[in-house]
């Protein structure tokens, strides 16, 4: 599925008919394991890359203080440099500012993967969290980081194809949106490790995948899709937590 | 960083405003009990929603007033009891609802109706006492009806009366459908073809109700088989001052010759093009899909059914069809695919030319009598099977209440989503269980025998589960 400005997804957070199994609260929150098959759209980084230098679009994360993946861009002597990045905040200690009085100040920390994209480059990327470390693997490359304790995420909204878009404007979009355009086409989250095996099987033969029929109270799955089925509003979760995020209209907020 | 917003919104807000203004008469308070009522001319009893049974009007009190079709001292005693902040024991429906579940009950959904909420004020004015002209009225003026549904029963069905006259009840330990019984507790219904007073009293009420009427619904047996149904349709065809405000709604199971329903067509165009109500509704029924919804509805040629379904929606453009299912333990294994087929309908018929531009609603209560049919018989497994259905109804569901938008509304899913948390309420009694089980199976092979069908080859997925309750000795 396309994904861009006109196209981006929340997991609402209110359950209003009861039929969310693992709730969406709690994505991203404590060790899990994410797998996202993305194929980026080169031809609008480039675009974009004509008139900043830099930017960010977040696949799927939290807002607030960013928490999730993202695909970075950047220029360095006319050529364009590209990471997959896992973004988040932790809580920092006590430091001294310029008047000698002590504050907690949230550190952000990041996880980099440089990656090499061409037109319609496809990356199959995992992203792993165990009781103190972070790996983000994609085509064969990984990257392992330490991270510490998060600050609190508990009120963030959980978006797909953006970080946030309660700042639109009727005008132009915020910046710290971080839209991204460019291809989903396969995502899946839950809280307990999963086997390398499936880890390929998801990517290379996903109806094999579904049909291993994974607990989802046990695995505490929170999505599995592969965007074949959606509605006019929806997304299809297929891994039967009855989490459907819902595509982002800004006349439905105003 | 994110500047500060209000979080994104789903919750209904009218249904809590609703629940708000009823509980500060009472806790039991419930519109319905005055705004709406539900009037079985055939047997002469009546009840207000169609959750609690029915109780007899008596013909004294006809002669006095006619409108003691509706104005029962039985049901102003129960008017009383939830002005006075005690549950009426015949609710219990939707005190099941409200203790088992956090979702709203038809309390919440009746009173918010737009034929009750704006009559809170004089209603609670009115009292207990007083005379009230419904605004939502339906009636059945005879149980004429080709069909025999497997949990419907001679009340509201003749051909449920010639079965149950050649073969006597069915085998279960409350010998279903017990002509008997019925005569002995005043359900018997009046033949069709014989006087009937209460038929007599309506339509001496009927001039005065009609101006007052928010929805006029009529039901069977099968409506278009009376020769009032046609009468109250030539009624308001004939109005020089038509009641213009009116919702009319007809039931019919669209199963009835074709002439039948190309009458009905041509009579609900010719009122639509004229202006003569504000709203037109079909209300059907069908409880699963396919030869399993054919197995329920004893009578019913499903895909003659989809086909009527589909030519009421081309040939009737103004017409919302409402699809009514009584969901039992036979719906589960197929209810999803009915699902899907309402969706397809919902987008293939959405117009503006209709009230809703979504052309057809899919409204689905859980069958609570007979017993042996209900959800809470099946085993643990169908769980599961439910609640997928239920989070694919949410996924093909609207985000935000919107008339112009298409898919499921919130109350839709929200009333499946009810059958559900009834099925798994850990409030069952398991003897009561095991007793059902074993009428479920008695039930069904008496079916197959008298009808000719069979329960295994039509319900493969239920076979090993029927053929264990068949083992049952209770």
């Amino acid at each position: 599925m396309y994904f861009d400005k006109k196209n981006t997804y929340l997991f609402h957070n209110i359950d209003r008919h009861g039929l969310i199994i693992n709730k969406v609260q709690d994505m991203l929150f404590r060790k899990f394991t994410m797998m996202v098959e993305i194929v980026p759209d080169l031809q609008h980084i480039k675009e974009k890359l004509k008139t900043e230098d830099n930017f960010q679009q977040c696949i799927i994360g939290k807002n607030g203080k960013h928490t999730g993946l993202f695909l970075c861009a950047y220029l360095i002597d006319d050529t364009i440099h590209f990471n997959l990045e896992y973004q988040w905040w932790e809580l920092g200690g006590r430091v001294a500012n310029h008047a000698v009085t002590y504050v907690n100040e949230d550190v952000f920390k990041n996880l980099i993967l440089p990656i090499h994209v061409e037109e319609n480059s496809k990356f199959e990327v995992v992203v792993e969290r165990t009781e103190n470390e972070i790996t983000v693997k994609a085509n064969g490359n990984s990257q392992t980081s330490e991270y510490g304790d998060l600050i609190d995420y508990s009120t963030a909204l959980m978006w797909l194809g953006a970080a946030n878009r309660l700042n639109d404007t009727l005008d132009a979009e915020d910046p710290y949106n971080n839209i991204y355009v460019g291809e989903i086409n396969k995502l899946h989250l839950q809280d307990k490790p999963l086997d390398p095996t499936y880890q390929t099987m998801f990517f290379n033969d996903y109806k094999k995948f579904l049909d291993l029929k994974l607990d989802v109270k046990r695995n505490k799955i929170y999505i599995t899709t592969d965007f074949s089925e959606v509605s006019p509003y929806k997304i299809l979760d297929q891994s039967g937590n009855g989490n459907h995020p819902v595509i982002y209209k800004d006349e439905w907020l105003r | 960083m994110t500047k500060k917003k209000d979080l994104f919104k789903f919750e209904n807000h009218d249904y809590k405003v609703t629940k708000d203004k009823l509980d500060s008469i009472s806790p039991c308070m419930c519109l319905a009990k005055w705004t709406q009522s539900t009037i079985h001319l055939q047997m002469g009893r009546t009840h207000s929603c169609h959750h609690p049974g029915t109780h007899k009007i008596p013909l004294s009190e006809l002669t006095r007033n006619p409108s003691a079709l509706h104005n029962t001292r039985f049901k102003k005693q129960r008017r009383k009891e939830m002005v006075e902040g005690v549950r009426p024991k015949e609710c219990d429906f939707c005190w099941n609802v409200e203790d088992n579940s956090e979702q709203y009950s038809d309390r919440v959904f009746k009173s918010n109706e737009s034929w009750s909420a704006p009559y809170l004020e004089e209603i609670r004015d009115l009292g207990w006492r007083g005379d009230y002209n419904p605004k939502y009225v339906e009636v059945a003026f005879s149980n004429a009806c080709n069909f025999k549904c497997s949990y419907c029963g001679p009340s509201f069905s003749s051909t449920w009366v010639q079965e149950a006259a050649k073969h006597g009840p069915y085998p279960t330990d409350d010998s279903f459908n017990d002509l008997e019984y019925l005569k002995s507790s005043g359900q018997m219904p009046i033949h069709h073809k014989d006087h009937n007073p209460y038929v007599e009293a309506f339509w001496k009420w009927w001039p005065d109700l009609y101006r007052d009427l928010h929805t006029f619904r009529i039901t069977g047996g099968e409506p278009l088989l009376s020769q009032d149904t046609w009468k109250v349709l030539d009624y308001i065809l004939d109005q020089k001052e038509p009641n213009a405000n009116l919702n009319l709604a007809i039931n019919s199971n669209l199963g009835i010759p074709d002439d039948l329903v190309d009458k009905l067509i041509d009579k609900i165009n010719k009122i639509t093009d004229e202006g003569r109500v504000r709203e037109f509704i079909i209300f059907t029924s069908v409880d699963a899909w396919g030869k399993q919804a054919e197995y329920i509805r004893n009578g019913l040629e499903f895909n003659r059914f989809w086909d009527n379904l589909n030519k009421v929606l081309t040939k009737c453009p103004r017409v919302t069809v409402t699809v009514m299912s009584t969901f039992n333990a036979l719906s589960v294994p197929s209810y999803k695919d009915l699902a899907k087929g309402i969706y397809q309908l919902k987008t293939e018929y959405a117009s503006t030319d209709r009230y809703w531009v979504s052309a057809v609603f899919l409204d689905s209560s859980y069958l609570r009598h007979p017993s042996h049919q209900t959800l809470q018989i099946l085993e643990d497994k169908w769980h599961p099977v439910l609640l997928d259905t239920c989070q694919y109804m949410d996924f093909l569901g609207i985000p935000k209440f919107d008339n112009a938008l298409v898919g499921f509304s919130d109350v839709e899913v929200q009333k499946i989503k009810r059958s559900y948390d009834w099925m798994v309420s850990k409030f069952k009694d398991p003897q009561q269980i095991m007793k059902q089980r074993s009428n479920f199976a008695r039930y069904f092979k008496a079916h197959d025998e008298r009808r000719g069908t069979d329960f295994c080859k039509t319900f493969p997925e239920l076979a090993d589960f029927y053929n264990k309750c068949l083992t049952i000795r209770y």
